[in-house]
């Protein structure tokens, strides 16, 4: 075999949607290298293995979901891709590069975004600040221009107000702009967030169920909105996601956790109908959420 | 609900619309104009020049003038200390510290410039001087940030503590004594004092007394140091505004909001606590040079208790809040001097003040006339963006508060106190929740049954009154409820049954009236 396929085999193996699948993926993923890659990942505390052998591959643009039942392991999986857990076991390949041993603010500056299952604004600050703090390492100006208001500081000032709006105006929110962050309704939290995270240029964004709080409406607007996002930033999208109709309906590859192990991956049609994830969903959740 | 509209209508025109962004540059004109304003006045009368010629002041007394430079250097310290304790969130109890390297760096410098050098140019001599002490400061502050900066909170506190402790011993027995024999030079001693002979002046003296600066031959020049005191203030203005208000500022505010998130977005948590860390070393410095002018002070002042005092007009003035500390520090500092003709009572009435002048900045009522002051600049647009929310936000709390008292609320007028009412259980379950929260915060391993309150939202923690969790719905609109009420500041927080009392005796009113002038708005549409 040559390396080119050898990579095939492999990817095929570890890819949520094993491909050639039908079309789901774009096709433009198939050929590049994936921008995430982990193999066998996994994490213990204490005596607890919170997350054991989870392999993933996620294309360039693809949108992909995690789920799972509670305290099965997703947001900890979240929290090893952006370096706030390292892992003990196994190791993360992003955009190529090994994220073994690197900080948070490392894996930020490569192009790992995340927002937050319990809301992580800067309560105090206002809505744009918020998505100025994004922009910290894309519109940059020394402190010693800012000291001195050297006239490049109002430059990119400016740069950073107009792009704080563009990206405010994804959620149609840049008529809040000058709103406390902390102050915001709970679904307009969620979705700063969301612009705060775009804010950094990342090329993975992780959403850590984004339509928690939301009603229907909000969901399924949320819903069109992270399909844009993909199409506009031509990124790649993980979320966690409890709502099974956002998932079901947004995602082209979906995982399946259950206490720390994958025990599926596939599209939603395959998800919904494997007997496996079903006996994972018991009683009352599986009604709910699979109905 | 028609009239929850006309509510919010009415609430929204008593205020005028100023966005935070135009409030704030108001803010820092104002702060601005306050100081130099006060300069002004201040330096015509400590001068007698013309203002108090037409006001017809008399000239001040000896003592009172004396107030200006130190008043000035204070405000400094505790600018600077604000930027660290209410900008990037750390508790420093070192500042003094910083300040004490200042002191004795501005009197060598100042001594050798003027003494060694012969320079007679004040102004000169004092801007040097300043930045040398500033310099030095800065670079103790760096060395001291790099242990000091990667721990957290109490144990930040600590060590800051200790390294001023350490700063301040090693001053105490460090001696220089300027040589003119033969060019200026300096001599230095450590531990002990081994300098004599003649031709030399001992700059420092160990831990006694030193030399003064800001002085033309023997005398103080005191015109000028009130200019260099002022030029001082509004420098460190400047710095302190400048930089929050900046890419790194912003950077620096969200390391002390939210730690976790502000390393997700890429921003370098110890870098940005450190340039916040320095500058304020520096300025403290700068500060601390500027005390040096009288020779009242000596090395081991500069202690613990210095550090606390200007820690308490950080926190009188406000967290992050520049103009208070600057209104703290000069009624702190005039206070406890003004007092002196209580001799022994002195400091027991400056701490009863100081108790008083706290637990009154604290008091709701006073906080709310606080608010109710500021929000004259609040801004209309927020609150009526919201206005269709805000209906559902009243319905919302009503709701819950009819699950908790598990009767429901006489809620037909005034729907904003619903949202009121509905505060004092929320904030008990926020009281409950949040040390789970902080625990989360601080890395701590929570019990495996815990881990799911770190992981919501404060807020699902909420339970009705028969123990079921609220659902969704009804936490968005308790959302918007204390949104609301952050819009409107000023709503009293009141006792739910009290509420009740007083909505019903307003019930009976509003029907007599209704009776009277047949019905005119008030219940539900
Ligand atoms: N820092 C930690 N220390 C100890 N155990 C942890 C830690 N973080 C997570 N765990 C454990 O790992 C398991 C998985 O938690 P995680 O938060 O990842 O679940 P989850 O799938 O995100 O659940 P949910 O859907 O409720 O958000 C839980 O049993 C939790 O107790
Ligand atoms: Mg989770």
């Amino acid at each position: 075999m040559t390396e080119q396929q050898v990579k095939k085999v492999r990817h095929s193996e570890t890819r949520m949607v094993p491909y050639p699948s039908k079309a789901i993926v774009p096709e433009r993923d198939l050929n590049v290298t994936p921008i995430l890659e982990t193999h066998h990942l996994g994490i213990q505390f204490g005596g607890l293995k919170a997350v054991d052998d989870v392999n993933l591959i996620i294309g360039r643009s693809e949108i992909a979901g995690l789920i799972g039942p509670n305290g099965a392991g997703k947001t900890t999986v979240f929290n090893m891709l952006t370096k706030v857990y390292e892992p003990t076991e196994g190791s993360i390949i992003f955009n190529g590069k090994d994220l073994s041993g690197r900080s948070i603010v490392q894996a930020s500056k490569m192009g790992i975004a995340r927002t937050f299952q319990n809301i992580r604004l800067f309560g105090q600050m206002t809505v744009e600040e918020n998505v100025r703090i994004g922009l910290h390492n894309q519109i940059r100006y020394t402190t010693a221009t800012a000291l001195l208001r050297l006239p490049s500081f109002w430059i990119k000032e400016h740069r950073q107000h107009r792009e704080a709006l563009e990206l405010l105006s994804i959620f149609g929110m840049e008529n809040m702009a000058d709103v406390r962050a902390g102050s915001l309704p709970y679904g307009a939290q969620r979705r700063l967030e969301i612009v705060r995270a775009l804010a950094t240029g990342p090329k993975l964004l992780l959403l850590d169920e984004p339509a928690a709080g939301m009603n229907p409406h909000e969901t399924e607007e949320l819903m069109k909105t992270i399909a844009r996002i993909r199409d506009d930033f031509n990124i790649a999208i993980l979320l966690i996601e409890h709502d099974m109709s956002l998932v079901m309906g947004v995602c082209e590859g979906i995982c399946v956790l259950n206490f720390g192990k994958i025990i599926a991956k596939g599209t939603a049609q395959e998800i919904q109908n494997n007997p496996v994830v079903i006996e994972a969903y018991l009683g009352k959740q599986k009604e709910e959420s699979l109905a | 609900m028609q009239y929850d509209h006309a509510v919010i209508g009415q609430m929204s025109r008593s205020r005028r619309s100023f966005s935070p962004k135009a409030r704030h540059i108001l803010y820092k004109t104002a702060t601005f104009l306050l100081v130099t304003a006060a300069f002004v006045f201040l330096y015509d009368w400590l001068t007698q020049g013309p203002l108090s010629g037409i006001l017809n002041m008399e000239d001040i007394s000896r003592k009172t003038k004396g107030y200006f430079v130190p008043i000035c250097a204070w405000v400094v310290a505790a600018v600077s200390l604000n930027l660290v304790v209410g900008f990037s969130g750390e508790l420093s109890l070192g500042h003094a510290g910083f300040m004490s390297i200042g002191y004795s760096t501005g009197i060598v410098v100042y001594n050798l410039l003027t003494k060694g050098y012969g320079w007679e140019n004040i102004y000169l001599s004092m801007a040097v001087t300043l930045a040398v002490s500033g310099l030095l400061a800065g670079i103790v502050g760096f060395l001291v940030g790099i242990p000091v900066l990667r721990l957290r909170g109490d144990y930040l506190a600590i060590v800051t503590l200790a390294c001023a402790e350490i700063i301040k011993s090693l001053l105490q027995c460090f001696y220089v004594a300027l040589d003119t024999s033969e060019g200026a030079k300096l001599l230095f001693a450590f531990p002990k004092n081994t300098l004599n002979g003649s031709g030399i002046t001992m700059l420092l003296k160990g831990p006694t007394a030193s030399a003064p600066i800001g002085t033309k031959g023997t005398t103080t020049d005191l015109p000028a140091l009130y200019i260099i005191s002022f030029a001082l203030v509004i420098l460190t203005l400047l710095v302190v505004f400048n930089l929050t208000d900046s890419r790194t500022g912003r950077a620096i505010k969200s390391t002390r909001d939210n730690r976790i998130a502000a390393e997700s977005m890429g921003i370098p948590v110890t870098r940005h606590k450190m340039i916040a860390f320095v500058t304020a070393a520096v300025l403290a410095g700068m500060s601390g040079a500027l005390l040096a002018n009288k020779s009242t002070y000596q090395p081991a002042n500069f202690n613990l208790d210095m550090s606390i005092m200007v820690l308490v007009y950080v926190v009188l003035g406000g967290l992050g809040n520049v103009m208070g500390t600057i209104f703290s520090t000069t009624a702190l500092y005039i206070l406890p001097e003004e007092l002196r003709f209580m001799k022994d009572y002195r400091m027991l009435v400056y701490a009863l003040v100081l108790i008083f002048a706290m637990v009154l900045s604290n008091n709701p009522v006073i906080k709310r006339w606080f608010t109710s002051f500021t929000s004259l600049f609040r801004r209309k647009h927020s609150i009526t963006l919201f206005a269709e929310e805000s209906r559902n936000a009243y319905a919302g709390s009503k709701d819950v508060l009819a699950d908790r008292t598990s009767e429901p609320l006489v809620v037909e007028e005034e729907a904003l106190s619903d949202t009121k009412a509905a505060l004092p259980v929320l904030e008990d379950r926020v009281a409950e929740a949040e040390p789970a929260a902080v625990d989360a915060e601080a890395g701590i391993q929570p019990a495996a049954a815990d881990t799911k309150a770190e992981d919501k939202d404060i807020f699902t923690m909420l339970y009705t009154a028969d123990g079921t969790p609220l659902d969704e719905e009804s936490m968005r609109r308790i959302q918007v409820g204390l949104m609301l009420y952050d819009a409107y500041g000023d709503i009293e927080i009141g006792d739910v049954t009290e509420m009740k009392q007083r909505k019903e005796e307003n019930k009976k009113k509003g029907r007599k009236k209704d009776k009277k002038s047949g019905k005119k708005g008030g219940g539900k549409a």
